[in-house]
């Protein structure tokens, strides 16, 4: 059975052929709102939310994409709401200014592998990586994290791919500046 | 970068995004050309680096939990729109009426205010009647009987 024939059964109130489709994408799913949000219970809630977005547009549904890139791009914007929902709230908070505290890269003279840990040089890494910005994040994500080809990653930013091939460009070059004392 | 390789063409390189034909040029220049070699080591350590980010753990409720969720009927609250403009229009009208509220109230002190007012400048009329000559009959009643 097809991704349109899978939502056509959907549309149709099948419980089992809905089953199938969030049994199916879940850990993919799952794994790409986690690369954005970077928090184990955020990313379920924005999950689930990518299913509950799709099953209640199943009568809208059209199928000018494969499921999973359509699956895909609401997993990427729901994400991204989430993460400037969470800016918004923690704005002013003083937590957030303790925590960035603690997220300057060490010295450049300093060896990085004797300087961190591995947990906190992933901090480093991250606190870089959402400091790109958000489009240059998406390409990142979606090619390093889940493998996808330009095109792919054309298709769920709703982009050319000579424009993915220009963000994933300017993040690595963003990535190699910011992460200089780790890299050269 | 001072040769004919760009480091576009380096990014392409490292996700595997090039034809056949263009990738081995750049690794026959990549072979002669020890600045791009430091450069695309660079892009790919820098690339590497982000292996380290963790993933999500497994979520083994999941699909029970969006199926139980998609079971409810999607309410007026739980829409993010309808949410987003009840709340401010609710908070604004609840200001607008403790506005109001408050300008009637501030209205009614001030008809107190002035009634007072009023009520002050009789009694100091009245007040005249009071002086009675100290030789006079009536201020040695007053003064006898308020003795007693």
């Amino acid at each position: 059975m097809d991704d349109a024939q899978l939502m056509q059964r959907v549309r149709e109130g099948d419980e089992a052929a809905f089953r199938l489709i969030v049994e199916t994408h879940q850990r993919q799913i799952l794994n790409l709102c986690y690369r954005f949000v970077a928090n184990q219970q955020d990313a379920e809630e924005v999950a689930q939310d990518v299913f509950i977005h799709l099953f209640r547009s199943a009568k809208t549904y059209q199928p000018t994409a494969k499921l999973s890139t359509y699956l895909y791009r609401i997993a990427v914007n729901l994400s991204l709401n989430r993460i400037r929902d969470r800016k918004r709230k923690r704005m002013f908070s003083l937590e957030a200014m303790k925590s960035e505290r603690h997220r300057e890269l060490p010295h450049p003279d300093g060896s990085p592998d004797r300087i961190l840990e591995k947990s906190e040089l992933a901090a480093q890494v991250r606190k870089v990586l959402d400091g790109l910005p958000e489009s240059q994040r998406t390409a990142v994500v979606l090619k390093r994290f889940e493998g996808m080809s330009y095109e792919e990653i054309a298709g769920v930013m709703h982009c050319s791919v000579s424009a993915v091939e220009s963000l994933l460009h300017r993040a690595k070059i963003g990535l190699k500046k910011k992460l200089k004392p780790l890299v050269s | 970068m001072k040769c004919q390789i760009t480091t576009k063409e380096l990014s392409r390189y490292l996700d595997g995004e090039l034809g056949r034909g263009d990738r081995s040029q750049i690794e026959r220049h990549l072979a002669s050309c020890p600045e791009c070699g430091r450069i695309l080591a660079e892009l790919k350590r820098a690339w590497d680096l982000l292996e380290l980010l963790p993933r999500a753990a497994p979520a083994p409720y999941l699909a029970t939990r969006v199926l139980a969720k998609a079971a409810k009927p999607a309410g007026f609250l739980a829409d993010g729109w309808f949410r987003r403009l009840v709340f401010p229009v609710t908070t604004a009208m609840v200001m607008a009426a403790g506005l109001w509220l408050g300008s009637l109230a501030g209205r009614n002190g001030e008809t107190a205010a002035s009634g007072q007012a009023e009520e002050t400048a009789v009694l100091s009329y009245i007040d005249h009647l009071d002086d009675m000559p100290s030789a006079s009959l009536s201020y040695a009643y007053f003064n006898t009987t308020a003795q007693e």
